[in-house]
């Protein structure tokens, strides 16, 4: 039953295709454009010689490991703003205030702070995933029954002890929230900052191609990146929705 | 009262944080060429604005954003419906959509720069064609959930198509459309950074690329945070415009 | 008040049949869901159409109204077929909540139908006014429907219908999902509407002595297929009272006779 749902969503990008396809036969095209099948041919070269992978590999690891790093930092900060009132009134605003500006105007700065590298896209995707981590996991710690930590408390656990028991699982499914809108959040802000800045990953390959004017490589790589972004988002709501089964009854 | 002084530790915060880093400049713990003193980043504000140095840049941004945002919306809520409200695009075109959503849409720049060229139509271009994708997917959802029961009303009353777009999916939509939208134009405020970084001619993407390539941080922090600022002011004007649009939500229920 | 006696209603046999549903057939898939139902509906009637759960008396009704078309058969309207819904027959829905329109007012959900026959702006006050009094609802015309009991949300439906001035009124199940004082109120509400217009309703219902009470006229339907069980007159008094009608000998009568033909099933 799937098949024919994918197969029906198919019709359309390849009866465009062949209609593009068809269209640049039979006229020429701008040099800024490019047909269907050289576009083919340009992701089958990259494919072949690796250079696609090493690519998407580049971006990957960069946005993966600015995620945890962003994510990490964000929970632990999370749970201290969820636990502590009085933390929360104080660096609240503030925070509200930093999360407001798009990470893309935050680039040139972490450029002059990092110049340009894997440093620099480490940087941006983990301070643009922090954000969200934060909020949903000092949501997720406030909606946690006060009831549940005195308990804990009162049990005489230490405060490592209860975070751990105690808090972290009862915010878990917030926190997976949290992590997963990261997780989009990582790839779009991997891709941009290497679009602008780093000389590396598929950003960097589309913008090359494009200033180099190589219109087929540059709707390939665009395609690559739409497949690799599409896969991620399907396995994050997949992993998601397996790992809090338990959650939704 | 009791508003007001809730508001205090976050200021005093604020105010700390910055009087810190006046500090620690002055003692030169930091690199100024990275983190500028905060009064240099204020002196940069007032003169660049002052001097006219600066305005050209944010009515560049502000045109191009609103510009580009519009028609998103407008060819957003307009495409949403052909494919929400029909069956064939339900089928057909739905799923291709759902493909690229999660395309980063900054990724549209290079391929505008190719297609365009360096130029302001390039810019607008590029932020029509990364921030549809909210709005238009939000339309999408929202034509596709009208209530089925209103479909059998809108036969039963003869309301003519017209008619019952306007009057009954448009209004259905609406909270999605409008969602859709205050995406739209956070993401628009981004595209039009990287477009003018990407084209060099004019905005501020343009003054945060010269100002960093200069290394003149004062510069470069005080259009940062015009950026900021003109992510508040649109989002917080949209929320209001949210909360006009759909009051009817705000009536308590029934008892 | 007028009141609407046997005598009245042999008199309307002299009226047209303004709804004939002929041999209608509903087939879905392998399921036959109605076979062969056949019955004229006389203008000026106040007929009941009961039967138990899944007899396909909401299908009967979409058929009448026009929103399906039967496999066999047909429903005219008028000396016409009924392919699609037809202006002059209104429809009121079960579920009142879902059939309004929450981000209109009650004068504006109101004012959707007189839009929908194109009445100039400046009548569309007076006519809501009237409306609105005639269902009681003159309080509530500024209010959203969401602010609304289900009662009251489902007299505004009512007058939607009513603002379209039909010649026939179908109500589907209109009062089950409402509370029993809700429903005698308002059933009291429509054999008053219906007295004081010139229409003529057909009312679906599961409730054996609710069809009883408001109709002159009672269909049953059997299930599995759906098809009519029984299709007789009720002599009862009008105008009626939920106190003496349903103690009255005939009423009773009338239960007894139509409560093996539902049971059974």
């Amino acid at each position: 039953m799937i098949w024919r749902a994918a197969a029906r969503a198919a019709l359309l990008p390849l009866a465009v295709f062949a209609i593009w396809e068809a269209f640049a036969r039979a006229h020429a095209l701008p040099d800024s454009l490019s047909r269907p099948t050289a576009i083919a041919a340009a992701l089958g070269g990259e494919l072949l010689d690796g250079s696609l992978f090493a690519m998407a590999g580049q971006t990957l690891v960069a946005a993966t490991a600015g995620w945890l790093l962003g994510g990490a930092l964000a929970i632990a900060a999370g749970i201290a703003i969820g636990t502590i009132p009085a933390l929360r009134l104080t660096v609240g605003p503030a925070l509200e205030l930093m999360r407001s500006v798009p990470p893309v105007a935050l680039i040139p700065i972490a450029l002059l702070a990092f110049g340009l590298g894997p440093k620099l896209e480490i940087f941006m995707v983990a301070f643009s995933v922090f954000w969200p981590v934060i909020i949903f996991t000092a949501s997720g710690v406030g909606a946690i029954d006060p009831r549940v930590l005195e308990v804990a408390r009162a049990l005489r656990f230490s405060p490592l002890a209860r975070v751990l028991h105690f808090v972290l699982p009862a915010a878990s499914e917030r926190i997976a929230v949290g992590l997963r809108v990261g997780a989009g959040i990582a790839l779009v802000v991997a891709v941009t900052t290497e679009i602008i800045a780093n000389p590396s990953g598929i950003g960097y390959g589309i913008a090359f191609s494009a200033t180099t004017l190589r219109p087929d490589q540059t709707f390939a790589d665009l395609l690559a990146l739409a497949v690799v972004g599409f896969a991620i988002n399907a396995a994050l709501v997949g992993g998601e929705r397996r790992l809090f089964a338990w959650a939704r009854t | 009262m009791g508003a007001h002084v809730k508001v205090l530790p976050g200021l005093a915060f604020i105010i700390v944080l910055v009087g810190l880093t006046e500090l620690a400049c002055d003692a030169h713990l930091i690199s100024p060429a990275i983190v500028p003193a905060p009064h240099d980043v204020w002196s940069a504000l007032v003169v660049g604005i002052g001097s006219g140095d600066l305005w050209a840049p944010i009515r560049a941004t502000i045109a191009h954003l609103l510009l580009g945002w519009c028609a998103a919306c407008i060819a957003g809520v307009a495409l949403g419906a052909l494919v929400g409200l029909t069956a064939f695009g339900r089928t057909y075109v739905a799923p291709t959509l759902e493909f690229l959503r999660p395309l980063p849409a900054s990724a549209v720049a290079p391929v505008g720069l190719l297609l365009i060229g360096r130029n302001d139509v390039m810019i607008v271009a590029v932020i029509v064609f990364g921030a549809i994708w909210p709005v238009l997917l939000g339309s999408v959802h929202g034509f596709a959930a009208v209530e089925p029961r209103l479909r059998d009303v809108i036969r039963t009353l003869q309301l003519t198509p017209t008619h019952a777009l306007r009057s009954i999916a448009i209004p259905s939509a609406l909270p999605d459309i409008i969602a859709g939208a205050r995406v739209s134009i956070a993401i628009a405020l981004i595209l039009a950074v990287v477009a003018e970084i990407l084209a060099s001619t004019g905005g501020l993407g343009d003054w945060l690329n010269l100002a960093e390539r200069s290394y003149r941080a004062p510069d470069l922090y005080a259009g940062v945070l015009l950026v900021g600022l003109l992510g508040v002011a649109t989002n917080a004007g949209l929320a209001r415009l949210e909360a006009y649009l759909l009051r009817w939500k705000e009536t308590p229920a029934w008892p | 008040m007028q009141q609407k006696t046997l005598f009245d209603t042999a008199h309307g046999v002299l009226a047209h049949t303004v709804l004939d549903v002929r041999n209608v057939g509903v087939t879905y898939g392998s399921r036959e869901v109605m076979h062969d139902v056949s019955f004229s509906v006389t203008q000026g009637d106040f007929i009941s159409i009961v039967g138990p759960s899944g007899c396909g008396k909401t299908t009967l009704l979409r058929a009448m109204a026009g929103l399906t078309t039967p496999t066999t058969g047909s429903v005219r309207f008028k000396d016409r077929d009924i392919g699609e819904p037809h202006a002059e027959v209104a429809v009121v829905f079960q579920d009142y909540t879902r059939a309004l329109l929450p981000w209109r007012t009650v004068s504006g959900n109101i004012a959707l139908a007189l839009e929908a026959r194109r009445i100039p702006r400046t009548e569309h006050a007076g006519r809501i006014a009237a409306l609105l009094g005639r269902v009681g609802l003159a309080n509530y015309a500024d209010h959203f429907p969401k602010a609304l009991s289900g009662g009251l949300q489902q007299r505004v439906q009512i007058a939607r219908a009513l603002a379209q001035e039909p010649e026939v009124l179908l109500m589907d199940e209109p009062f089950g999902a409402l509370d029993a004082m809700t429903r005698q109120r308002l059933q009291d509400e429509i054999l008053d509407i219906w007295s004081t217009t010139p229409t003529t309703v057909v009312f679906i219902t599961h409730d054996l002595e609710e069809a009883i009470y408001l109709g002159d006229r009672i269909i049953v339907l059997e299930s599995d297929p759906g098809r009519i069980g029984a299709d007789i007159r009720v002599e009862l008094p009008r105008p009626r009272n939920q106190l003496t009608t349903r103690e009255d000998e005939r009423f009773l009568a009338i239960r007894h006779r139509l409560f093996g033909l539902l049971s059974g099933v």
